[in-house]
């Protein structure tokens, strides 16, 4: 599960860099509709700091074991248990 | 981060014109620079002292610095930073120097390359690339 998580975690940081990387700023309305919006701008370096996050935590990703470890050599598979 | 009362046209990076390992990072630049985003200007120019007074001498010995249109200079690693997210060729480059939490890393190595610059590139033959 652990897994996923560093996989999602790692590609929503490198895709919000990029979103970041192509808007000069965004502006965020109010959730109940009343007041002003505001406009956020993102230093310079935002953009490059997510995606390099981004791909840290996806390699981190790829590093880490496969949940239940791998099969030592010669073992056969036990059977079943849903027949 | 430093700010200037000049505003460049374009981000101008300065250099010790009179160091053999910046001029050929310069040149290394230049080369990279396909759009002409960077002007470059040693700090040995008479202009370096009128347009960019806010900057002490002894800082630009120390370490290259880059101006930008906004009259922000950054000085350092951080000019390599901000270098490295103009120029699209070194944007590969970009990715390594923008992870979280290792600029202290850049600023050390930085420093170290620049204090050893001369020993890097070999001393020039007139001796002006002796630092003052």
């Amino acid at each position: 599960m652990w897994k996923s998580v560093f996989l999602a975690t790692g590609i929503f940081a490198c895709i919000a860099g990029v979103e970041l990387l192509l808007i000069d700023s965004a502006v965020v309305l109010p959730v109940d509709g009343r007041g002003d919006p505001s406009v956020f701008t993102a230093p310079d370096w935002a953009p490059w700091s997510l995606i390099s996050a981004g791909a840290v935590t996806i390699l981190h990703f790829c590093a880490l074991p496969v949940a239940g470890g791998k099969a030592p050599a010669g073992a056969t598979l036990p059977e079943s248990r849903y027949r | 981060m430093i700010t200037t009362l000049h505003h460049p046209s374009r981000d101008t990076v300065l250099y010790d014109g009179r160091c053999r390992f910046c001029r050929s990072q310069i040149a290394l630049l230049r080369g990279l620079d396909l759009s002409g985003r960077l002007a470059f200007t040693s700090l040995h120019d008479p202009s370096v002292s009128r347009e960019f007074p806010e900057i002490p001498l002894e800082e630009l010995h120390r370490q290259m610095y880059v101006v930008d249109p906004r009259g922000q200079a950054r000085g350092g690693a951080e000019a390599v930073r901000y270098l490295s997210r103009r120029l699209m060729m070194l944007w590969p480059l970009a990715l390594f120097l923008h992870i979280p939490g290792t600029l202290p890393i850049w600023h050390q190595l930085y420093a170290f390359i620049a204090r050893h610059r001369l020993k890097i590139a070999g001393s020039c033959e007139d001796g002006t690339c002796r630092l003052p």
